[in-house]
Formats: structure tokens, C-alpha cells, sequence
């Protein structure tokens, strides 16, 4: 693949890079970084890619790579629902389901997002994801679960 | 809310970022990126970095720092502990660890970096191959401790002046690829651990060549191809502890109902309702083949034709019985046989009975295999063939053949921006076709019940039940 291929499939694939690390990471900065930190690295090592039909996934990988570099590197770092407690900036526009896919664990969620959002497989996501199959299936039958109950506390709240 | 509703409901994409994207693009695509070397033995140069960077952290250490060993201690017959200890004759010293990155300075000829840390020959991608993993000890380096079963051979070794272990385990598919192999290395006097995953299609020659190949080197220097992040031990232990709820032996108490909870059964022919609003389903046949000839031709991957003989026949699955390994014992397949494969096509209609359009309408196929016994439902699990009895010498019966995918293998319907398993749009007083296709082995047709759930199967989930199997038994 050449350059010039390589930076079309990233502009036709920005929205997709989007909701991958907005699925890991809370906050626009961060994913930001994440997806111009994961646009280099993808040029720099673009001569490692021996099959153009494997680009895209190998391409959410690197992102999914950087989010986690992120993620580990952030020092005070805090969960969810401490940051909601402090009255933290939650912008109040995002939708219900939204914010409950954002509550899951980090494994079910990126599940959720490329299987549901962006329409993989379970056998895509699987490799996506370096994991099983197995594991994707579980992943996502919890997250549903998990999901139903606090869809459903939160219609029947009117939160 | 459905989880479909997910893309209408996801946050957009600022502006800015979304211009912050084209520009690095356009940036990158200017630049020119040094290439990093493939095959190039590197080893003396790479010996001799190690050596300078171990030095230059070691004079961050305060002085009478402990000395680890790493050991391996046997559990069983077959069962090895991989660990670091201290020695007790010296003081504890304050940890201080400075950042590092791992260079892998050797690969073997014709394997390739498909992303970080991973490597797989060309002629396999994806596949094979080996992982590397750098830990930082960042609770103190005996807090590494690692355990294996059906470990066929263990050998201390030393490499650039460092300790490692090599665990084999046995490759039972000589025409499959398993990750058998494992390296450890442990940097104790900058309080790093090597982890290396090594397939079966990597000699253990090689994958010692690449563990001697590694160099670590500070954070900020070397910039390039290879240099891989390390992962603070703390964190691995969580996430490891928190994959073990994600165990399939949870899933068990979900595989077995009573009788009547499946009343709300389908048969073939009959209409119902999706749960979606104003879109009803219909299977309205079921065939089954010995051969492919029902399928679109140009629908059918080299995995599936892979399938058949000469003549166009499926050939039977292996069905292989497994002893599984532990601490005392290796893993062996016991014994094997053949069950013959057959393909059922499946009609589904999506027809729209509301008043409003439908658009990117989800569609998912999965094969259930359903039984009664002791006056129950019970579902069988997709990963386990079988399930061994008082007295069976096995504990695994793995099919290796195409019909152990029990998700639709083959449709002929494309939409969506993926153009993967999406209707793009069914008018009101629509119908839109879709034909499934899946490999079965002939002894699971009178157990097989359709779930056209959207969630997927594997058990008897409350949407599942509530939609209804469709009982599609030969």
C-alpha cells in the first residue's frame, strides 16, 4: 500500500478511529492524541503491512494500541463514577445509551462499539481484538445484560 | 433503545479533530519514514547496546540493591512456577525504575511486524508467529510469579548476561498453528521482565534468537519501527483477574430451562414479530445439501470450497478427543473420528408491516443445538463438541471442521457502511429475502433450533426466549 492509499483509508475511516478511542477514553484530548500518536505510527510502520484488505482493522489496532498506552500512562487516574460524583464537566447532551455503554467494563465496551457501531462480526472483532471468539460472545452477552437493567432503571427514573 | 440505535445515539466527531486529522495526514504523507531492517542479524551490536543501557540504569540504583534470581520451580510432573526471588543476604533498597522501551533488534527472515510487540511470517499474517510483552515490576520484581501446566520441556538459559526460562507445550494439530512456546527474561537490575509467546510455527532456535535480540533502551531515544511500551505488572494482574468473570463456565446455569419456556417456539412458515417495530420475521425453508451448489458462487470463500472434495462434497469434520493437560499430565488426543458434514440453507423473510420505512435492519442467524433431557431444554455449547462422561478418558472433544462455526457462515444480503449483514432498507408492505448458509454435521440436524436474536446465542438469553427459537429439526 503507499502512502497516498494509506492516508485516503485513514480520512475514509476518521469517524470509525473516533468511536474507538471515544469508546476507551473519556475525554476528546485524549482521543485526539491517541488518533494522531496512532496516524504516525501507522505511516512509520506502513512497509509492515503486507496485505492492503487487512489495512483498516490493522489500523484500529494501532488505535486501540495507543488508547491503552494512554490509559496507562495517565497518573491520577479515576473511575467513572468518581468523576461523575465530583460534578465533574459531564456533558449533559449525550445520550442515555451513551453513557451506559460507557459504564462497562473497557473489554465489553470496545466490543459493543465495533460489533454494534461499526458492524463486525463477532469473528472481526475477535481478531480485531486479538481474543477469541468465545470471549467476544461473552463480552457482549454481559454487556447486554449489564446494559437492559440500566437502560431500564434509567427510563423507569426518567433519568 | 436498542444497541443498533448505538450509531444514531454516539457522540459526533468534533470539527477540529476531524481537521486535526486531515492535516496530520497530509503531513505524514510528505514526510519520509526511515525503514527499519527485516532479517538483518543484529545480535552483536544489540549485545553490546544492552550492556550500555543496563549500565546507564544501573547507576540510578541506590547501591545495595537485593539480587533476584529468576527460577522455575516444578508444580508436577508437568506443572512449572516461573518466578523472582531476592536473595535474603541483602538489603532492600528502594525501587526506582526508570522508563524504558523494548527494541527487538532480530527476526527471522521472512517474518514481518503486523503491530506492536507482534511478529508473523508473511505466509501466515495473523497467525503464528511470536508476541512480546515487557513488564515493569512496578511493585517490586518478586511480585512476578507466573504458573503453567502441560509443560512438555523447561530449560533455564542465559542471555546477554540475563536469566530466562523456556516452556514448551505440546503442538497437538501438526495443520494448525497454536502459541506453544514461552519465553521469559528477566532485566532484574532495571526491574523489567520479558514475556515472549511463541508459535508453533517459530523453532525454538528462532525464538531464543529474538529474546537475544531484545534490547531496552530509554524512553525517547530510538524512535522507530520496533520499539515496543512495557505494562506495569500491577495493572496485568487486574485485567487478568478481571478477564477470569468472562469464564465460559459461568455460562452453564444459562444452558438449561425447563420445557415450557421454550412454548414460544416457531416453526418453519410462520410469521412473527422481531421485537422491532412493524418488522416481522419468516423462515420460510429449510434445505440441506451435501454440497455447495445451493450457495452463490461468487459468495464462497476459499475456507468453505477448502471444505469439499474433488467432487464438490463436503468432507466429514474430525472430531478429535482431547485429554487436557494439567500439573501431572500432557495434553493428547485420545482418540478421533469423522461426522459427516451437510449444508442447511435457510429462507428468512424481513417483511415491513408498519407504516414507516425501515432502514439498516440488522440481521444475525445463529444455529443452537437443542435437546431435551431429564425433561429439560439443554443447549449445547458451541465450544465443546461433547461432553465427557463418568468415565471418559478425554475432556475436550474439539470438531475441526467448518460446522464448529455455529454463526450464519454465508448470507447474501450486504448493506450497511460496512456492507457486511445489514438490510439498508425495507419499505412499508416490504419484503426483503435473505438466504443463511451454515456447515453442520449430520448427527446435530434433528437438535438444531434457529435464533434469529439480533444479541446472538450461546445460551438461553431472556431476549432470545422471548422472540422465540425456530425449530428447524431434520
Amino acid at each position: 500500500m503507499k502512502k497516498e492509499q494509506l492516508g485516503e483509508l485513514i480520512i475514509a475511516s476518521e469517524d470509525t478511529l473516533y468511536h474507538v478511542a471515544k469508546t476507551l477514553l473519556y475525554n476528546d484530548a485524549d482521543c485526539a492524541d491517541a488518533i494522531q500518536e496512532a496516524i504516525v505510527k501507522a505511516f512509520t510502520n506502513l512497509h509492515t503491512l503486507r496485505k492492503d484488505s487487512y489495512a483498516k482493522t490493522w489500523l484500529i489496532r494501532i488505535v486501540i494500541n495507543e488508547c491503552y498506552a494512554i490509559m496507562r500512562k495517565q497518573k491520577n487516574i479515576v473511575s467513572l463514577e468518581e468523576y461523575q460524583n465530583q460534578e465533574a464537566v459531564w456533558p449533559e447532551d449525550y445520550s442515555d445509551l451513551y453513557e451506559a455503554v460507557s459504564q462497562l467494563p473497557k473489554e465489553s465496551r470496545i466490543c459493543v462499539t465495533l460489533y454494534y457501531l461499526e458492524g463486525y462480526s463477532v469473528k472481526e472483532t475477535a481478531k480485531i481484538l486479538d481474543v477469541t471468539e468465545s470471549a467476544v460472545k461473552n463480552r457482549l452477552m454481559r454487556a447486554r445484560e449489564r446494559l437492559r437493567s440500566e437502560l431500564e432503571q434509567a427510563v423507569s427514573t426518567g433519568i | 433503545m436498542r444497541l443498533e440505535d448505538l450509531k444514531y445515539e454516539f457522540p459526533e466527531m468534533p470539527k477540529e479533530m476531524r481537521e486535526m486529522i486531515e492535516r496530520e495526514v497530509e503531513k505524514q504523507v510528505k514526510t519520509e519514514h526511515p525503514q527499519f531492517q527485516r532479517g538483518r542479524k543484529t545480535v552483536g551490536r544489540t549485545i553490546a547496546a544492552s550492556i550500555a543501557a543496563v549500565l546507564l540504569f544501573g547507576t540510578t540504583v541506590y547501591a545495595g540493591v537485593r539480587a533476584y534470581r529468576l527460577t522455575q520451580e516444578p508444580t508436577g510432573a508437568h506443572g512449572v512456577e516461573v518466578k523472582i526471588t531476592g536473595e535474603d543476604d541483602t538489603k532492600k533498597a528502594p525501587l526506582e525504575i526508570s522508563d524504558v522501551k523494548m527494541e527487538v533488534g532480530y527476526v527471522p527472515e521472512g517474518m514481518v511486524q503486523t503491530e506492536e510487540g507482534k511478529y508473523s511470517y508473511e505466509t501466515d499474517l495473523q497467525k503464528g508467529g511470536v508476541s512480546l510483552v515487557l513488564y515493569k515490576m512496578d511493585t517490586g520484581d518478586e511480585q512476578f510469579e507466573v504458573r503453567h501446566d502441560d509443560v512438555s520441556l523447561s530449560e533455564n538459559f542465559t542471555v546477554n548476561g540475563y536469566e530466562g526460562v523456556y516452556l514448551e507445550m505440546p503442538h497437538l494439530y501438526e495443520d494448525d498453528i497454536s502459541f506453544n512456546q514461552r519465553i521469559y527474561v528477566a532485566y532484574t537490575d532495571v526491574h523489567y521482565v520479558l514475556e515472549m509467546y511463541a508459535a508453533s510455527d517459530v523453532t525454538k532456535e528462532e525464538a531464543m534468537k529474538i529474546a537475544e535480540g531484545v534490547k531496552l533502551v530509554p524512553v525517547g531515544e530510538g524512535e522507530g519501527a520496533a520499539n515496543i511500551s512495557a505494562y506495569n505488572w500491577s495493572e496485568y494482574q487486574e485485567i487478568a483477574e478481571a478477564n477470569e468473570q468472562y469464564a465460559d463456565a459461568d455460562l452453564e446455569e444459562n444452558r438449561t430451562i425447563p420445557e415450557e419456556k421454550m412454548a414460544n417456539t416457531h416453526a418453519v412458515g410462520e410469521s412473527f414479530p422481531s421485537g422491532q417495530e412493524g418488522l416481522t420475521l419468516k423462515v420460510k425453508d429449510v434445505q440441506v445439501a451435501d454440497d455447495l451448489s445451493l450457495l452463490n458462487p461468487a459468495l464462497v470463500d476459499e475456507e468453505l470450497k477448502n471444505e469439499t472434495d474433488e467432487n464438490g462434497r463436503l468432507l466429514p469434520a474430525d472430531i478429535q478427543y482431547i485429554k487436557e493437560g494439567d500439573a501431572d499430565s500432557l495434553s493428547e488426543v485420545v482418540r478421533s473420528r469423522q461426522a459427516a458434514q451437510k449444508l442447511v440453507y435457510v429462507t428468512v423473510e424481513y417483511t415491513n408491516e408498519g407504516e414507516e420505512a425501515l432502514s439498516d435492519v440488522l440481521f444475525v442467524g445463529t444455529l443452537e443445538r437443542i435437546a431435551k433431557k431429564d425433561g429439560q431444554m439443554q443447549m449445547f455449547s458451541e465450544a465443546y463438541y461433547e461432553e465427557p462422561q463418568e468415565g471418559d478418558a478425554w475432556t475436550n472433544a474439539c470438531n475441526r471442521g467448518l460446522s464448529s462455526f455455529w454463526e450464519m457462515y454465508y448470507y447474501d444480503v450486504f448493506g450497511g457502511e460496512e456492507h457486511k449483514n445489514y438490510i439498508d432498507s425495507i419499505l412499508p408492505g416490504e419484503t426483503k429475502t435473505v438466504h443463511m448458509g451454515w456447515i453442520v454435521t449430520e448427527e446435530e440436524l434433528d437438535r438444531l433450533y434457529l435464533n434469529l436474536d439480533t444479541c446472538g446465542g450461546m445460551e438461553f438469553s431472556d431476549s432470545s426466549l422471548a422472540l422465540g427459537y425456530v425449530d428447524i429439526r431434520q
